[in-house]
């Protein structure tokens, strides 16, 4: 099977600390993956990891994209490569105003976009994430709330169109509609020749979400792996209890 | 220590010239050789090493400097002109509103090329471009002045544009802002790696005014600028900001000093700074309130951003508060660009080089949209800026 992201035997450091402690992990073309795990487990980790920020040391084994090792590449090459990131907590930069950020964005994947069609994917994105425009006067993330950044990540995501994502809990502090618009774009997105990693600490992400399978991330390693039913069993369960019936 | 410059080297040059106003230069000339180069115990110019200019080796005299101004209200009258020029030479002048006369501003009057003065009648609008171009010579000294009567409203764009050899400019403007005037005035300035600049702006405002200036700096080997404002009357609003990229070896020393002299002022200063390499920055903030004034709401600002090791940033707030109903506060912030900015904006799939070129842009973007340069000059702006970082 052909895989768009392979983990062999994953370690990593931070700080001279192992956070991750040897993950083994293929996804294919067009899948949906969730990773679910208590808080500390290391799942951000994995995430900046796959991008290749620079305070995260790879120690041991490999990162396959599409086939290919990335571990030399810097972030921007991977992202230019199709490797997205939305982080959890989507950093502010003052001074740069949105749509100029927006247009930056644009350029490095698709170079010099005519102003016109540029406005016109931008606001085709954000009416598709029900944000309001105004925005793309404010500078980026500054003064957003929990919910506006959230979208403004999807709406990169969107105008990125990456061939995969990994959604760093997408879903955390956004209001019910909120959450139905993010997670419909997702869905929306999802297509054969596109893969994501959705992390989330609560099902109800997935009642919008078709994923193919549930991992379940506790002390740097995935500890056990399943269906879209897992995510249900585990809100119920909780981890120890899931963990103890798997022992 | 004596002058370096002596007297007869530029006399006959003086005597020689057509200049309207060289009796007034000679007795610039005349003060200029009594006096030395500021002390480095002197607060202003602790930080600044003036042994670092090569008098003996400029010509100072006989360069071409091109001045072009728009404006429909330059005047002529050597009576006005002369009030100027004298504000420059004898501190004693009562309408020399207490700046100081100094060694530079000396030497600006003894060698300037061209005085321009720009008076704008009472309830009119007028926008006014200043463009200072070197063209050969070693030695450049223009001296604006803007007078803006009652009612008027100006805006200024004023630049500065060095020379590609070892020289020295020495400038002054003067923006006197008579009742209810509003004044807008910019300056930008781009020196070379061979140039020594001091520039002074100085700002005289009356009742009721408001007057924004902006400062606009690169490059240059050494140099001090001023921009010195005295707010005279009530209910005056003076806002003062200022950008100096270093890199290289530059070193800029500016200093922004307000003194408020009535009630119901109101005064603010921002000042930023990007320096790489060995370039040095020093900003001196200044704030004076005197006895006996009320409602006075004063503060300033310095941000810098220093991009290597070698490079500095150094932060001086003075502030003399003698009043009790004043509000004055100071801050300052000195850091390298943010590191998870960075990553974020590499996960948008910009490179290193492109991401801090963006945040370097960001750094700078509120003080170049407070100005009223037009979208087009400030896209010009930002493009020369960015080709630079």
């Amino acid at each position: 099977m052909n895989y768009i992201l392979e983990l062999i035997d994953l370690h990593v450091e931070v700080e001279g600390k192992e956070i991750i402690k040897g993950i083994n992990l293929q996804i294919p073309y067009g899948e949906i993956h969730a990773i679910m795990g208590p808080n500390g487990s290391g799942k951000s980790t994995l995430s900046y990891t796959l991008l290749g920020h620079p305070k995260y040391k790879v120690t041991k084994g490999d990162i396959k994209f599409e086939g290919e090792s990335i571990l030399n590449l810097t972030t921007d090459e991977r992202a230019r490569r199709g490797m997205f990131l939305s982080l959890q907590y989507p950093t502010q930069i003052p001074g740069v105003t949105t749509m100029n950020f927006l247009r930056n964005v644009i350029k490095s994947f698709y170079g010099d976009v005519p102003i016109r069609e540029l406005r016109e994917k931008v606001n085709s994105a954000f009416d598709k994430l029900q944000m309001n425009k105004d925005f793309l006067a404010r500078y980026v993330n500054d003064g957003f709330s929990g919910g506006e950044k959230k979208r403004h990540e999807i709406v990169q995501m969107r105008l990125i169109q990456p061939k995969f994502a990994i959604l760093d809990e997408i879903d955390s502090g956004l209001d019910i509609d909120a959450l139905r618009i993010i997670a419909e774009n997702i869905q929306e997105m999802k297509s054969p020749q596109r893969s994501m990693i959705l992390i989330t600490h609560y099902q109800r992400l997935l009642n919008y979400i078709e994923v193919d399978k549930v991992h379940i991330f506790m002390n740097g390693n995935i500890q056990f792996s399943g269906g879209k039913e897992l995510a249900l069993e585990l809100e119920q369960k909780g981890y120890e209890q899931i963990l103890s019936t798997v022992k | 220590m004596q002058t370096i410059i002596q007297k007869d080297r530029f006399l006959n040059y003086i005597e020689n010239t057509n200049h309207p106003f060289k009796n007034l230069q000679i007795q610039a000339l005349e003060r200029f050789n009594k006096i030395s180069l500021p002390p480095s115990y002197h607060e202003s110019w602790r930080k600044i090493n003036l042994n670092l200019i090569p008098f003996n080796s400029l010509k100072l005299v006989d360069a071409e400097l091109q001045t072009n101004i728009t404006s429909q209200y330059t005047i002529t009258d050597p009576s006005i002109i002369e009030k100027f020029l004298m504000l420059n030479i004898d501190s004693s002048k009562a309408e020399s509103y207490h700046f100081e006369v100094d060694y530079f501003t000396l030497l600006n009057v003894a060698l300037l090329q061209n005085i321009h003065l720009i008076q704008v009648p009472s309830n009119t609008k007028e926008q006014i471009k200043i463009t200072h171009k070197a063209i050969s010579g070693d030695g450049f000294f223009p001296f604006v002045v803007i007078i803006t009567k009652e009612g008027s409203e100006v805006e200024i764009l004023q630049q500065i544009e060095g020379i590609e050899e070892q020289a020295l400019w020495n400038s002054t403007v003067y923006i006197l802002a008579e009742k209810n005037s509003r004044v807008k005035f910019v300056s930008v300035r781009n020196h070379t790696d061979y140039e020594f600049h001091f520039h002074k702006i100085r700002v005289i405002q009356h009742k009721d005014s408001y007057v924004h200036t902006a400062i606009f700096h690169t490059g240059g080997i050494t140099g001090k600028g001023f921009l010195q404002a005295r707010l005279l009357e009530e209910n005056i609003e003076f806002r003062g900001i200022g950008f100096f990229f270093g890199e290289k070896g530059h070193f800029h020393n500016m200093e922004m000093d307000v003194q408020h002299r009535n009630n119901y002022e109101t005064s603010s200063l921002l000042y930023k700074t990007i320096v790489k390499d060995r370039a040095h920055s020093v900003f001196i903030g200044k704030l004076e309130t005197p006895h006996k004034i009320k409602g006075v709401n004063s503060h300033q600002l310095n941000h810098n951003l220093i991009l290597s090791k070698k490079a500095k940033a150094e932060s001086m707030p003075w502030l003399i508060v003698r009043s009790e109903d004043v509000s004055c506060e100071h801050g300052a912030t000195a850091g390298d660009l943010d590191e998870e900015a960075i990553f974020y904006l590499q996960t948008r799939g910009l490179t290193e080089k492109e991401a801090k070129r963006l945040l370097m842009m960001g750094f700078i973007y509120d003080l170049i949209q407070e100005t009223h340069l037009s979208e087009e000059e400030k896209d010009a702006y930002i493009e020369n800026l960015s080709n630079k970082l």
